[in-house]
């Protein structure tokens, strides 16, 4: 009987655990406008480096009523990757430009690194960290590497960002 | 007692089983596009582009019955530097020259001729296509330009190299002080 008790309270605290339904949005543009791609004189290649200092914003946010309510302060982290056919030399990086507002309450967020740009390549890599609900979260993008011998042309990539359970 | 428990305890482990097998979405993502676009580039300019004019004098002979005496009497050299991106479909471009406004005195020929590149550059480069007389026409001084930079300046580029021959001595006559402008365009092959 104990034994029976002891496996349904380890089962439900399995449950709770792993009830959680951490999600993630993204809204914004991260385009680089046509008109900064220009040489300023014959003879030159394009300026080296472009930064979007762009309006992409990121949510998280508990997608789960009752797990919000018991466990308001989950930890979690977020990863990226990229997917596109660009050259090792075309580099995007991305850094968190900003620590977004506490859904729910106006206190400080709890989110740290992911201050400085890194390069987003095509395995994923931790992005920054976080706990509990935090909205609108600035990123901003750069671009380098990018030269007229690459010839005229468009160029797309996707980010892939995923939030994980945990530090 | 007994069977509620084991009912119970069934239960949860199927609540359990789902919500572990939800557990592979419950970390879930977001993705953005990011997307630029490069324009076609076609630049192209002279250095040292402050005095870009190049003298020539014709003197009388020195001896009876010997030619004019042909000097270039200022050493500037000229280079031509250029800046070009292509869409996929074009091959490459080139680089005329032309005589722009007044055509040269008769009997005179005013060649140019672009040396190889050298530079701080990158890319596929022209081909020189050796001297050639200058006109009203468009004449062809480089072939091959693809995607490249030649670097800004004089040392970067091509060097261009300008002569004046005598074509037909039987046309040649006193004009005093002439002077042309050479027209350079970066075109579509």
């Amino acid at each position: 009987m104990r034994a029976t008790f002891i496996i349904l309270f380890l089962l439900s605290s399995i449950q709770f655990t792993f009830g959680q339904q951490l999600q993630l949005e993204i809204s914004g543009s991260a385009n680089f406008d046509n008109a900064m791609f220009t040489v300023k004189e014959a003879g030159l290649d394009f300026a080296s480096v472009l930064e979007n200092e762009s309006s992409v914003l990121l949510t998280l946010f508990q997608s789960d009523d009752i797990t919000k309510k018991n466990n308001p302060n989950s930890k979690w982290r977020i990863a990226i990757y990229k997917q596109d056919d660009w050259s090792d030399d075309l580099l995007l990086e991305v850094k968190r430009a900003g620590s977004g507002k506490n859904i729910g309450n106006n206190g400080k967020t709890n989110i740290h690194g992911g201050e400085n740009y890194q390069v987003i390549r095509k395995t994923e890599g931790l992005f920054f960290e976080g706990m509990g609900e935090i909205r609108d979260i600035p990123l901003n993008l750069k671009l380098s590497g990018f030269s007229v011998t690459m010839g005229a042309g468009s160029h797309n990539s996707r980010i892939v960002f995923t939030v994980y359970e945990g530090w | 007692m007994g069977t509620i428990l084991k009912r119970l305890l069934l239960l949860l482990i199927g609540v359990n089983v789902f919500a572990t097998g939800a557990k592979a979405q419950l970390n879930t993502g977001g993705e953005l596009e990011v997307n630029f676009l490069i324009p076609p580039i076609a630049l192209l300019d002279i250095e040292p582009g402050i005095n870009n004019t190049i003298y020539f004098s014709v003197s009388s002979a020195i001896e009876s019955g010997a030619s004019p005496q042909i000097e270039n009497t200022n050493n500037e050299s000229l280079w031509l530097n250029y800046s070009s991106a292509l869409e996929g479909n074009l091959g490459s471009r080139i680089i005329i020259a032309q005589i722009a406004g007044e055509n040269l005195p008769e009997g005179i020929t005013l060649n140019v001729e672009a040396s190889q590149y050298s530079g701080v550059g990158d890319g596929q480069f022209g081909q020189p296509t050796g001297k050639v007389a200058l006109s009203t026409q468009p004449r062809t001084i480089l072939t091959g330009v693809g995607n490249c930079f030649t670097g800004d300046g004089v040392g970067n580029g091509h060097s261009l190299t300008f002569s004046i021959e005598v074509e037909d001595y039987s046309k040649i006559s006193s004009v005093g002080e002439s002077s042309f402008t050479i027209l350079y365009t970066i075109s579509d092959n």
